[in-house]
């Protein structure tokens, strides 16, 4: 009986060990390796507009939108993103190395398209340890804190005809995303 | 049984009830909409699950609470769609300020095909604000989306910003026809 039961748990633990890994670590692991093909196609720290190859390497379509990525990595200083969005529906999403939702914001919520957001690395130990993200706002636009230090700036833009696509790009592409010495 | 086979057999089982387990509580964290075949997976940070989903389907999870996300591979009779079958879907949408519904594969990451999309920029509405949509792999006339050449199809409907409350399920899908 005492031999039975051995086995049961055995087989217990390694269910455990296998169920938190696929939960856990795998949608890291994805999440990890897309950041590092996006900067290897677009390089780190820096905005790329995408065109359908590109945002296809994220999982994304541009059949109605158009997206522009930068991937991040804030270990030598923070990430500053200078917005200058078009004037049409948009919403931008931060994602850290976890796959989670660092920062959302978007066209209706900034009410301007011009601003700036910095992400930086959370500052304590136990921020770090505890929370994915802590943010607020700074003079002319927002200030995230994560405690990962790679990620994903993901900025999407509605485009109601297809001729308004070129502009629109344009438009996504003077927007910046670069590290500063913090 | 030798000891080296036990352990072996013991590592197979339980890394397949580890597997099935996680299959099974992702699946339970997708929300049914009463009387429909669309169901949802609510992003939240402290959910891994359905993070674990939405990279399954090979997407970043969508920026909650901005987007909201249904999906649905059944027709309303609950069978599979199917790329070559005629659907016809009629009711409301989810109010929101933006939507897209697309035509996919089921567990793949998104499709670029022509046509395999529809958004309410360029939806054409009937007098009462409902839609009226064909999802064909023949063009029909007003709303149409060609499903792209998969077995595995699944319809997503994208919703930014979508009104909470009440908010009615996506059209029901009814199977027209199969060749």
């Amino acid at each position: 009986m005492s031999r039975l039961l051995y086995w049961a748990f055995s087989i217990l633990l390694v269910a455990v060990v296998v169920h938190t890994a696929m939960v856990l670590f795998l949608p890291r692991k994805e999440m990890q390796e897309r950041i590092a093909l996006a900067a290897a196609n677009m390089g780190m720290n820096k905005l790329t507009v995408g065109g359908p190859d590109v945002s296809r390497i994220l999982g994304y379509h541009e059949g109605d939108a158009a997206y522009a990525f930068c991937p991040f990595d804030i270990s030598k200083g923070k990430l500053v993103f200078d917005a200058l969005m078009p004037a049409a529906l948009w919403s931008l999403t931060i994602y850290s190395s976890r796959g989670n939702n660092v920062y959302t914001v978007n066209s209706r919520q900034a009410g301007v398209d011009n601003f700036q957001i910095s992400v930086r690395k959370a500052a304590d130990l136990l921020t770090q340890l505890t929370a994915d993200v802590e943010s607020g706002p700074i003079n002319d636009g927002w200030q995230v804190r994560t405690s990962e230090d790679r990620g994903l700036v993901v900025v999407w833009t509605a485009i109601a005809e297809p001729f308004q696509r070129v502009a629109i790009e344009k438009d996504l592409s003077r927007s910046t995303c670069s590290i500063v010495a913090d | 049984m030798g000891p080296v086979l036990r352990i072996i057999l013991v590592v197979m089982v339980g890394a397949l009830a580890g597997f099935v387990s996680v299959q099974k509580f992702v699946e339970a964290r997708g929300h049914a909409l009463a009387g429909s075949t669309w169901r949802t997976w609510q992003v939240d940070s402290s959910d891994p699950y359905s993070v674990a989903h939405y990279f399954d389907e090979g997407m970043l999870p969508p920026d909650a609470p901005q987007w909201s996300l249904y999906e649905n591979s059944k027709d309303s009779s609950g069978q599979s769609l199917e790329a070559d079958c005629v659907y016809a879907l009629a009711g409301k949408m989810p109010p929101g300020r933006w939507w897209r519904l697309s035509a996919e594969s089921n567990g793949a990451s998104a499709s670029a095909a022509h046509h395999s999309w529809l958004q309410s920029d360029s939806a054409v509405l009937e007098a009462d604000g409902s839609i009226r949509i064909a999802v064909s792999p023949s063009p029909r006339p007003a709303n149409w989306i060609m499903p792209p050449d998969i077995n595995d199809l699944k319809l997503l409907l994208f919703v930014l910003e979508e009104q909470k409350g009440a908010v009615p399920a996506p059209p029901q899908i009814d199977r027209i026809s199969c060749p």
